[in-house]
């Protein structure tokens, strides 16, 4: 029987000349969203790639030159973006293409590309419109029913009302999900046909949203037989799809960023500078933390003076130097990273009320696009910027010209330094980043479950409409 | 029909409508919960303004320091017995291109409050030194990307999103529920023309809902001190009370047709997705189409390229090393140190002048879009609500592109000082720091301001209008019986 | 004066009205007697300019409704089949606003309890909101409001159903103290052929849109009237009416 009812519903919607055009609608835009995403991103990506070549061509070709003067000369790394990025840009919206990788600053970032706002991104649209879609085109599936009277005529026939709720349910489910094939069909070939595709991260991304539209049917199908009209549903429908998917989210940014307050860029800074400034420069003798370490490691050798060292003091002090400045870095910018994941505590913490949040957190996470992944971007960056600056110090330190005036190195140095390479992380290790705004939206499908369920016990008590009596 | 008569009926059909929607428990309750958003949204953003004025201020006092400090190195570099750094410190060449440095800022406006900035990236305040002027780099941000995804809780999202929501949930219904309760038989037997009858239940929405929409934006750029502050708050309030007309003249577009009450919500919300969707994704869609700007990869190869190049180009790459370790130098001699700073110059000329090209571009390409984006925002009243706060609210395309170019050209003035200081000695009397360039900036006069608004407005009242017309002119398509063949 | 000439309506393949002939005098009950579907109800929306004709015209008191309906509305009252109000407001309130409309002059409260008093709304009632009336009581607020309009014509669409036999009694009371005492010409569309013949001074039989049968309500008996009303309804097709 709940067979013949979802066919019936699926039919039903299929000729429904509203059903059709907001289908069509929502389909028009997520298709020219994906297109405009997919050739903007490729051309971008292509862009990198040759970016990325050039400046390491670059590097290798700066020519002969003191090895320090190397690491200031620095070279750039690109940010990579999986294939899901051009569904959603996430973060990267906010943060720049490249890092300036250079010795004594953590890297400077370069300007960011132009994309969309976020929720014109194509998993946007499908955070944002497709419930408004669901809300629109499913309000009345059983509330129609009732207003026409025909409701209480299935279940006074003996309609099990259980099987009729989910049937309208899975004919609702089976509707949204039809209308949005051609979307899904350009996105699997755009994800998984391209060489190097990463099917786990695609097939989350995809479970996600399907979660996400199996929970919205759900929950418009529940309304739909609570409310004493189709009218009301309607109201309570776009009402919870406005509180949940459009001012939750900004008010729980906002109380997250009440909840843990951030130094502004300028303080930051200028704390940062503050702590340099009490190590002092490596390149100023002068500076008392730099003094210390001379006394330190002339005693340590036993030699009164550095051109007695075994190696060269200059090469040496300014690679002391560089660890004392990174971990005063890693230690400033490892707060604000653990200020920024606080931060998402407390979102994660609305997303109990808003399923948008959830998935916004999960699509993005799978996309390798949320902070989270930038963060274990940035992190490599400075391993690679550690390890640029050691082995051109080192060639400072140990090789014996190197105190000679006009001493310089050349192509072979640069590539020893080689290319900073960013091993992507796994689709488990995304997850289990976002384990809590997995959690959280199988909840709220099971919430929504009994939410149907409640529709089917009152349709059994009352499948009447109040203007019935 | 004459006009007492009409006036009198209009009283009736709005006091009726005041005290219906009164008793209303959950209208009350919406335009409660509307309201306070509002107030709070604007709240914030005073919240937001302070926070970045107090950077701005930060910025200031570290320069002022930054200035003082400087007093003193001169001081002590021009003594007798300095060393070679103290020296440094007193030499022009350095103090334009590193120790002086000051930063030019674009201070928030009060108004700032009703628009959060969205693109955490564009500088306001711009480091300048006599080195090349790098617009292009991204400014360092500590905020949290996830945050600025979710977008902010300003006037602007309050008003240009939920705002029409709210409208539509009072108006859909106007006349489209009388004829579903079955009392606009009743009203239609009287003599009351469908226009009268739409304007008394409208036109009090309007007021309800849009005063104090209007009067909170207003208030805002009232009370921020901006220049022009009640022209930025005439025009924040006058396009919200517009922007509201647009909304309630869709909802009288609807009610007077066929649709009953939960297609005429419908076909309003799916006017609403239009508007704040559908238009500006499809500006995106049609400007990524035809965008040749380069992209911000091409940009940082290009201009790493010109560097290697402009620095090859030079004779002597030790200088390039001299250029940050000077100390280390072993020829700290007046003739090579001069030499020196003459191949610095002429290395940022070179570098310059390769990106040039590029660089225009971007500018081009970036002018080009936002003169694109504007004329699309005219396409649908809620981007062009947008428009209109973002300009008072200062962050208008046009207010940034004069900041960049008065950053340009302060930048010009500041290189050619320090220059010609530089060729005429190295060493700089602590008086002579007074003489140095500021960054002066002044904000548009109020002409200009007027002439940013003046587009969007009218396309708001274009959309009112035609909207409101269409609505007059199919009112007497009214029919107070439901479609439902249950006539006999 | 209600009058009708030539009116037709038709959607689109569907006859409703074919051309309906008919005049009500001032003083005059008419009963439109007919079937479900017959165009009573049509007949009525005709006259109150809420349908246009497909041909022919309506005239109140010589004004074409479709012409000018709002000029037209001014001088005749209505009763729905079904009376609906304002949920929200009194019974007093909801009066107060449909006369407002109607006339553009204040309803006092002692007029609207000398309205009240008329149609049989109990005292206690009339200030409570109508939410909570039954159909009857309902039934009363639309007399009572069409009464305040002091319109020269009443058009009643079905206006006793729902009510008990004797508010139906007192209603047909109403009918002939308005007809008789103030000169009122009333369009009254109804079901109920015992009614009519008791309450009509004339009475028109609507069958699929065409005027069958008239007659005067002092020529005939209820059940005369009533084996009239059923063998012209269901004669059979070409059969000669009588």
């Amino acid at each position: 029987m709940i067979g013949a009812i979802a066919r019936h519903e699926l039919v039903r919607l299929a000729r429904d000349r509203r059903f059709r055009t907001l289908a069509g609608l929502l389909l028009v835009l997520l298709l020219a969203a994906m297109s405009s995403a997919w050739l903007d991103a490729t051309e971008r990506a292509d862009q990198r790639e040759a970016a990325s070549h050039a400046v390491h061509d670059t590097w290798l070709d700066q020519g002969e030159k003191n090895p320090h003067s190397a690491t200031h000369f620095g070279t750039w790394t690109f940010l990579p973006l999986s294939q899901l990025s051009f569904l959603d840009p996430g973060a990267t919206a906010y943060s720049g293409v490249a890092t300036f990788v250079e010795s004594h600053t953590r890297g400077a970032r370069s300007r960011g590309e132009t994309v969309p706002a976020p929720l014109r991104s194509p998993s946007g649209m499908a955070q944002v419109l497709l419930p408004l879609l669901i809300v629109l085109v499913g309000f009345d599936v059983l509330a129609g029913e009732r207003d026409r009277g025909t409701l209480a005529h299935l279940v006074g026939l003996g309609a099990n009302p259980r099987a009729l709720v989910v049937g309208k349910a899975l004919g609702l489910v089976a509707a949204v999900l039809l209308a949005l094939v051609p979307a899904a069909i350009a996105a699997a070939v755009l994800l998984l046909l391209p060489p190097g595709a990463d099917t786990l991260r695609s097939l989350g991304f995809g479970a996600a949203q399907l979660a996400h539209a199996v929970l919205w049917c759900l929950v418009v199908v529940g309304l739909s037989g609570l409310m004493p009209t189709a009218r009301a549903s309607l109201v309570a429908g776009l009402a919870l799809w406005g509180v949940t998917a459009l001012l939750v989210p900004r008010l729980a940014a906002d109380a997250a960023s009440r909840a843990v307050p951030l130094p502004s860029p300028r303080a930051l800074a200028a704390s940062v500078a503050a702590e340099l400034s009490e190590i002092g420069s490596a390149h100023d003798p002068t500076s008392p933390a730099y003094a210390e370490l001379k006394a330190q490691v002339l005693a340590e050798h036993a030699v009164d003076d550095v051109a007695d060292l075994p190696f060269n003091f200059a090469g040496w002090v300014l690679q002391r130097g560089e660890e004392l400045e990174s971990a005063v870095y890693a230690k400033s910018y490892g707060d604000l990273d653990e200020r920024h994941a606080t931060q998402e505590d407390v979102l994660d913490g609305f997303a109990w009320i808003s399923p948008r949040i959830a998935l916004g957190r999960t699509s993005a996470s799978m996309a390798g696009t949320d902070r989270r992944h930038l963060a274990d971007w940035d992190a490599s960056v400075e391993t690679f910027r550690a390890h640029m600056v050691r082995t051109l110090n080192d060639v400072l330190t140990y090789d014996e010209r190197a105190s000679e005036p006009g001493f310089a190195v050349g192509r072979e140095t640069w590539e020893q330094v080689g290319t900073h390479r960013y091993v992507p992380r796994s689709a488990g290790w995304a997850l289990a980043g976002v384990r809590t705004s997995a959690l959280q939206i199988a909840v709220q499908l099971l919430l929504a479950l009994a939410l149907v369920g409640l529709a089917a016990d009152r349709i059994a008590r009352r499948p009447g409409s109040r203007s019935d009596r | 029909m004459t006009a007492p008569r009409t006036i009198g009926q209009f009283t009736t059909v709005a006091q009726h409508e005041v005290r219906e929607l009164l008793r209303s428990p959950a209208h009350v309750l919406l335009w409660i919960a509307f309201t306070a958003l509002l107030v709070f949204s604007a709240y914030a953003g005073r919240e937001r303004v302070a926070a970045a004025r107090a950077d701005l201020a930060l910025i200031e006092e570290l320069d002022q320091r930054t200035l003082d400090e400087n007093r003193e190195r001169l001081v002590t570099g021009l003594a007798e017995g300095a060393t070679f750094a103290e020296r440094l410190y007193a030499d022009p060449h350095w103090i334009g291109l590193r120790h002086g440095a000051r930063h030019a800022l674009l201070p928030e406006l009060g108004s700032g409050a009703l628009a959060a900035e969205d693109d955490v990236l564009a500088a306001d305040a711009v480091l300048v030194t006599s080195a090349a002027l790098e617009l292009a780099r991204g400014e360092t941000t500590t905020t949290n990307p996830t945050l600025v995804g979710a977008g902010a809780l300003d006037p602007a999202f309050v008003l240009a999103w939920l705002l029409p929501l709210v409208v539509l949930a009072f108006c859909y219904g106007a006349l489209t529920e009388e004829r579903e309760r079955g009392t606009a038989v009743l009203l239609f037997a009287t003599p009351v023309p469908v226009g009268t009858l739409l304007l008394g239940k409208l036109l009090p929405r309007l007021v309800l809902l849009g005063t104090p929409a209007a009067v909170v934006a207003g208030a805002v750029a009232a009370t921020s001190q901006d220049p022009d502050a009640l022209l930025r708050a005439a025009s924040t309030a006058g396009a919200v009370l517009v922007f509201t007309g647009v909304w309630v003249a869709a909802a009288a577009l609807v009610n007077v047709g066929r649709a009953g009450s939960a297609s005429a919500a419908l076909l309003l919300a799916g006017g609403w997705l239009v508007a704040t969707i559908g238009v500006p994704a499809a500006a995106d869609a049609a400007w990524a189409a035809v965008d040749d700007g380069p992209s911000a990869a091409l940009e940082v190869s290009v201009e790493r390229e010109a560097k290697h190049v402009a620095q090859s180009e030079r004779a002597a790459v030790l200088d390039d090393f001299m250029a940050d370790h000077p100390e280390l130098s072993t020829r700290a001699d007046a003739a090579g140190v001069a030499s020196y700073k003459r191949a610095v110059w002429a290395t940022q000329d070179r570098v310059e002048e390769l990106v040039a090209p590029i660089a225009e571009r971007r500018d081009r390409a970036r002018a080009e879009r936002a003169r694109f984006m504007a004329m699309a925002a005219l396409l649908s009243p809620v981007t062009a609500l947008e428009r209109v706060l973002d300009e008072v609210a200062g962050r208008g395309a046009a207010r940034r592109a004069r900041f960049e170019d008065a950053v340009r050209s302060h930048h010009e003035r500041w290189r050619t000082w320090f220059v010609e200081r530089t060729l005429a000695g190295d060493r700089m009397e602590p008086g002579e720091l007074d003489g140095v360039p500021r960054f002066r900036w002044e904000d548009e006069p109020s002409a200009a301001v007027a002439r940013h608004v003046a587009a969007p407005l009218a396309a708001l009242v274009v959309h009112a209008l035609l909207l409101a017309l269409l609505a007059a002119a199919r009112r007497s398509r009214f029919r107070p019986l439901e479609r439902a063949a249950d006539a006999d | 004066m209600l009058e009708a000439r030539g009116l037709r309506r038709t959607y689109g393949e569907v006859v409703a009205l074919a051309g309906l002939d008919l005049r009500v005098e001032p003083g005059e009950v008419y009963a439109l007697l007919g079937p479900n579907g017959a165009g009573k109800t049509t007949t009525v929306q005709l006259f109150l300019g809420f349908e246009r004709p497909s041909a022919g015209t309506a005239t109140i008191d010589g004004i074409d409704t479709a012409a000018e309906p709002l000029r037209a509305r001014q001088r005749v009252a209505y009763v729905p089949d079904q009376v609906r109000l304002y949920p929200r407001f009194t019974a007093i309130e909801n009066l107060a606003y449909l006369a407002r409309l109607a006339t553009g002059q204040r309803l006092e409260r002692g007029a609207a309890d000398a309205l009240y008093d008329r149609v049989g709304l109990a005292r206690e009632a009339r200030d409570r909101r109508v939410g909570t009336f039954s159909k009857g009581m309902r039934q009363r607020v639309g007399i009572a409001a069409a009464l305040a309009k002091g319109a020269g014509c009443l058009l009643l669409d079905e206006p006793t159903t729902g009510l008990d036999p004797r508010a139906s009694n007192e209603f047909a009371t109403l009918l002939r103290e308005l007809a008789d005492g103030q000169g009122l010409a009333i369009l009254m569309a109804t079901h109920d052929v015992f009614r009519s013949a008791t309450s009509g001074d004339r009475i028109g039989v609507l069958v699929a849109g065409e005027l069958a049968l008239e007659v005067n309500g002092a020529d005939v008996e209820p059940s005369e009237l009533e084996r009239l009303y059923l063998e012209t309804v269901y004669a059979p097709p070409g059969t000669a009416r009588p």
